[in-house]
């Protein structure tokens, strides 16, 4: 099965995807009073264990979130983010001096719900272009390495994911990281079925 | 009609339900109008269940318009997203407190946003809140000890690094103290030599003269004499061997302390005679390997090699009852290799440990001072070896090319 996007279908993604962290970021820069900005610089579609290893495979420690998306279109929505540049991050946003060698309670609530604004504007995007009824479950963190955590409740090698790169940044700090939807390929072709309608719909307008 | 028997039931216990529950607990509608307010909630809050039922939650709560609270109420209320509120980034956003009189201890928040879909028309929000002032208190006294902790390994760190500092500074000063003494001792010995060589020079000059021309005048005397009065002559020939005798002592000194035969010959040569002469008187077979170019070495190392030597046979003859010794002398372009060895009794772990004699300590002394290396291998049964490497300074040592050092 063919799971390349056309350029027009990638280009229409990026743009939706964009808008939707511009809220995120909007919503997170209240929160920690810091300016924070949010981008999608690229949208790609590959295989589950292709996507493991891109983003780093068994060798990187990785801290993820977790939301599940079910409905008309199911899908895995996970944020990724390297473990140790997202302590940094979390440290920084709670203003916190000591650097303990493990994530705490604290951080970890703190990581999770950062991880469930900017998830919450993904699965909007993608609820929006959509249309249908959906249920979203509450964010869930977890820490291990990539192939651990894109395992998900199903083992099915065929699913496909589609990757954001995200790029991060709050004051001078950098961080990049990806969003994966990981869905079945069942789902996979009603979804570029809708992409394509939603395209032309806009090009008609 | 089972079904609706259970519904019966269920309306109440719901209901008690929500009364016990160990969790704050507001439902609100499309409009944020409260539909339900449990008890906790009252508790905390200080609103009673009854002012708060069909109030707009913001008018409850009137500091959480526009802020991420009523965001992610909007966001369950319109696009069904569950979120979540974390007490430390959204800095504990409800007024609830341990005890609402007095408003002292505003209680650490969890709150979770979930989205209740009754049916397509009408969605609702449940507004979750548990209090995790317990947890929170329990990390920051966790932060408290790590940082503490973190405090005591730095000071520690830090004094381990002093600690360190003082140690190399105190080498350094040892290193330096014996240089000094070093440089001293060598200072000491070649003033010793000098004054020696100085005396050695005006016993020659002065007192050799003297004591030549005394004896020339009382030799003639005596012939003048003749057999005329044999007491004096007598007395003349027994001047006439005081004299003598004089002159020989003269001359020993002189040798002890002016190595004649060094200033005469050069090491080479001066080392061949010394050695041969110990060993005929004790009785070695000698055996001599020595490099030809060492005889016009610089003064100073010359005389330091000779005394060497002269202290190594000495003691060989004194204590090693030895029947062969070895001379080994090897000038490289920038050292010199000096070896004496004998194949007497050797030494005992306790003499070669007890430093205390001068023989051995002057002779370390020596070479140590001018930049050398002194060993003495020595083993009982097997005989005793003094080993030399002394550094020539560059253009002092004489490469096998070059022509001989002009003679002063
Ligand atoms: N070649 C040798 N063979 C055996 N023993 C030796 C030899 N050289 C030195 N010793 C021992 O080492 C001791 C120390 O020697 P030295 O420092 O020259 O002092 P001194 O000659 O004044 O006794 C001697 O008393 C002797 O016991
Ligand atoms: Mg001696």
């Amino acid at each position: 099965m063919n799971i390349v996007l056309t350029e027009l279908q990638k280009e229409t993604l990026e743009e939706v995807f964009n808008i939707g962290m511009g809220r995120a970021a909007a919503a997170l820069s209240t929160l920690v009073n810091e300016e924070v900005k949010l981008s999608i610089p690229s949208v790609r579609l590959m295989r589950r264990k292709e996507a493991a290893l891109v983003l780093g495979g068994t060798s990187r420690r990785v801290c993820s979130i977790t939301q599940v998306l079910r409905g008309e279109f199911g899908a895995d929505a996970i944020l990724i983010f390297p473990e140790e540049k997202s302590l940094q991050l979390v440290r920084l946003m709670l203003g916190e001096s000591v650097d303990l060698t493990f994530v705490s309670e604290i951080e970890r609530e703190a990581l999770t719900e950062v991880g469930n604004i900017i998830l919450n504007a993904c699965i909007g995007t993608i609820t929006n272009l959509l249309e249908g009824e959906f249920s979203i479950s509450l964010p869930v963190f977890k820490q291990g390495d990539c192939v651990e955590i894109m395992q998900g409740a199903t083992d099915e090698q065929e699913q496909v994911v589609m990757l954001l790169h995200i790029d991060f940044s709050v004051e001078k700090y950098e961080i990049s990281g990806h969003v994966a939807f990981v869905q079945d390929v069942r789902s996979y072709q009603g979804f570029v079925e809708r992409i394509e309608r939603f395209i032309q719909k806009a090009m008609r307008s | 009609m089972e079904t609706q028997e259970h519904m019966v039931e269920i309306g109440p216990l719901c209901e008690q339900v929500l009364v016990t529950l160990n969790l704050g607990v507001i439902v609100v509608d499309q409009s944020l109008r409260v539909l339900e307010w449990n008890d906790w909630m009252s508790r905390h809050s200080g609103i009673a269940r009854d002012t708060a039922l069909h109030r707009p939650v913001l008018e409850l709560f009137p500091g959480l318009s526009g802020t991420r609270f009523e965001a992610a109420i909007q966001q369950a209320l319109l696009l069904h997203q569950p979120a979540i509120l974390t007490g430390s980034l959204n800095r504990n956003p409800l007024p609830l407190y341990a005890n609402p009189a007095n408003k002292h201890d505003r209680l650490h928040q969890a709150i979770q946003i979930l989205p209740l879909r009754h049916s397509s028309e009408q969605h609702f929000c449940v507004i979750q809140v548990s209090d995790v002032s317990a947890a929170f208190e329990r990390e920051a006294a966790l932060r408290r000890q790590a940082t503490l902790l973190n405090d005591s390994l730095q000071a520690q760190s830090r004094l381990m690094q002093e600690l360190e500092q003082h140690n190399d500074l105190l080498d350094l000063q040892v290193r330096e103290r014996t240089a000094q003494l070093e440089e001293l001792a060598r200072h000491l010995q070649d003033v010793t030599e000098a004054e020696k060589s100085q005396l050695a020079r005006e016993l020659h000059d002065e007192l050799g003269s003297i004591l030549t021309a005394a004896r020339i005048d009382v030799s003639w005397s005596a012939r003048k004499l003749g057999d005329s009065v044999p007491e004096i002559q007598d007395k003349l020939q027994r001047v006439l061997n005081n004299l003598s005798e004089a002159i020989q002592m003269k001359r020993r000194i002189i040798d002890g302390m002016r190595p004649t035969l060094l200033t005469q010959f050069g090491l080479v040569e001066a080392l061949e005679f010394a050695a041969g002469e110990m060993a005929d008187v004790n009785g070695w077979q000698l055996g001599l390997d020595l490099d030809a170019k060492a005889q016009h070495l610089p003064e100073d190392i010359s005389l330091a090699l000779f005394r060497v030597a002269q202290e190594a046979l000495t003691n060989a003859a004194k204590y090693a009852q030895a029947t062969r010794v070895d001379l080994l002398l090897q000038l490289d372009p920038d050292e010199i290799w000096f070896t004496v060895a004998d194949n007497g009794v050797g030494m005992t772990e306790e003499a070669r440990n007890t430093p205390r004699t001068h023989g051995i300590l002057g002779m370390r002394q020596r070479i140590v001072a001018r930049g050398g290396d002194f060993e003495l291998v020595s083993v009982p049964g097997k005989g005793t070896r003094v080993e030399v490497r002394l550094p020539l300074a560059a253009g002092s040592g004489v490469a096998p090319t070059a022509t001989p050092a002009p003679e002063h």
